[in-house]
């Protein structure tokens, strides 16, 4: 039974897991796909047909809401524009019109899906989003706003929400408060969780280094022993079960006979802040760091970072 | 990294089969779904008129009215529920095609992104000859792998709740235990 027991302490990090972000694997594991937030903000259209349960006001009320909720996230840089309702927002993948859509005859997909968000991009590095369109299931699923939901109807801001995140470049999370959870409960949420806004963050963060050429020495093993889809800094992440707060360590030696460090509570990955960077760009003059987690006398391997100061 | 502990403990029977429960239970809650309903194996067993082992041997795309798909190709090796047949056509919705000799890349999230050769084991739903559909997604395709000379199957993403290999024939077992009760 101990063996057992351990087993299922093993499985349950991988239940906890964290946000995810989309990297484009046939140019890198690390292309991760996002929007190119130099040319402005994301413009947003409203298919004029609206929802057939819905007043188009009331509808459009319950889009801004969800697209100042992402854009609130603090520390990050994309940003969203409204651009009213339109009959060209419709699906098609190459139009470069971002359209909210509800399908509530020609729904292509399962019965039992509410939404999708469908993204396309170039082949090209770095990846950029060029479109998408969120599409609704009108023709299975009857819509609510304002959290007046019961158990015949959805509420559209949670559920766009969850797939403005989507659009954003977050894939599903396995945080179960998290907005990017696959799954919601009985009560509807208008919130993100620090799981979300550490993600959109991670996408869209302003960083006091270039982050893209942090690397660990041991790719593979922090890649693929992290997760699938391993992220690099600034988020770090790691496995292992606590009931206290993990402490997350960095030096310049493998000893850390001399490090800095933060108490970082007990989810199992932390984004940096950016004072926090500052500090580590200031602790090596050789552009190298070793960190490591630590939580009630126990640690996590040491591993290798290499970084570079943004220009 | 928790996968690679578990490769390297090989529990005992009893406990193997309680671990299997309990996996099965964390994979069977319920609750409403934003993207997709939650399918426990039960459902998505009895949602599926095929259900079968098979190996990936050719990919294509499809745009019909401005959607692009993707047209896989299954054989199948192992075929647990359904009229057994060689192959199978499948359809997920997002594919690639060239724009001004760009490869534009469309995705849906929530779909598997297969490969050619990759194996898995497939719950479809549908009737040939139209093409069939993946129950619920990513939940309706589990990787299969080979991992210290076992094979061993995998959830293909988020969508489960089990992120620990599973022995393969424990899991074509249950399924065929829920065909059984079906």
């Amino acid at each position: 039974m101990k063996r057992l027991f351990f087993l299922l302490l093993l499985l349950i990090p991988g239940i906890a897991g964290a946000f995810e972000v989309k990297s484009v694997s046939e140019i890198s594991p690390t292309a991760f796909l996002r929007w190119n937030v130099a040319k402005g903000p994301i413009h947003i259209t409203l298919n004029s047909a609206g929802s057939d349960d819905l007043l188009t006001g009331d509808v459009e009320n319950a889009v801004n809401r969800a697209l100042l909720t992402w854009e609130n996230v603090t520390r990050q840089q994309a940003q969203f524009q409204y651009s009213g309702r339109d009959s060209r927002g419709v699906m098609n993948s190459s139009d470069h019109i971002n359209s909210i859509v509800w399908e509530e005859r020609d729904w292509q997909y399962a019965d039992s899906t509410l939404a999708v968000t469908v993204y396309s991009y170039y082949l090209d590095d770095p990846p950029e989003v060029i479109d998408t369109d969120i599409q609704f299931n009108g023709r299975d699923f009857h819509w609510s706003v304002n959290g007046k939901t019961d158990k015949s109807t959805s509420d559209v801001e949670q559920v766009l929400m969850h797939e403005l995140g989507h659009l954003l470049g977050l894939a599903h999370s396995s945080v179960v408060n998290a907005s990017l959870y696959p799954f919601v409960g009985k009560d509807v949420r208008h919130k993100l969780s620090l799981d979300d806004r550490s993600g959109v963050r991670f996408l869209y963060g302003q960083k006091a280094a270039d982050f893209r050429s942090i690397t660990p020495v041991n790719k593979a093993t922090y890649v693929e022993g992290m997760s699938k889809r391993g992220l690099p800094l600034p988020v770090f992440r790691w496995s292992g079960l606590n009931r206290n707060d993990f402490r997350l360590e960095f030096s310049e030696t493998p000893t850390f006979s001399k490090k800095i460090g933060w108490t970082v509570g007990r989810d199992n990955f932390y984004l940096l802040k950016p004072s926090q960077e500052l500090k580590l760009l200031r602790l090596s003059s050789v552009k190298k760091i070793y960190w490591r987690v630590t939580s009630q006398g126990g640690k996590t391997k040491v591993r290798l970072l290499q970084f570079k100061p943004a220009p | 990294m928790a996968d690679e502990k578990i490769d390297r403990i090989m529990p005992d029977k009893k406990a193997c089969s309680i671990l299997f429960f309990l996996l099965i239970l964390l994979f069977s809650f319920s609750a409403q779904a934003t993207v997709q309903k939650k399918l426990s194996l039960t459902e998505l067993t009895g949602k599926s008129a095929v259900v079968a082992v098979g190996r990936v041997v050719d990919l294509h795309y499809l745009t019909v009215d401005s959607r692009v798909w993707t047209i896989v190709t299954v054989v199948v090796e192992t075929p647990v529920k359904g009229r057994g047949q060689n192959s199978v056509k499948l359809r997920i919705p997002g594919g690639m095609q060239t724009i001004n000799g760009r490869t534009l890349v469309t995705r849906v999230e929530g779909t598997p992104e297969l490969t050619r050769l990759q194996r898995g084991v497939f719950f479809l739903n549908g009737k040939a000859p139209a093409y069939f559909d993946l129950v619920g997604w990513n939940q309706g395709f589990w990787k299969v792998e080979t991992q210290n000379g076992q094979e061993v199957v995998t959830a293909s993403s988020q969508e489960t709740d089990a992120s620990a290999a599973l022995p393969l024939d424990r899991f074509l077992n249950e399924i065929r235990n829920a065909v059984r009760e079906k």
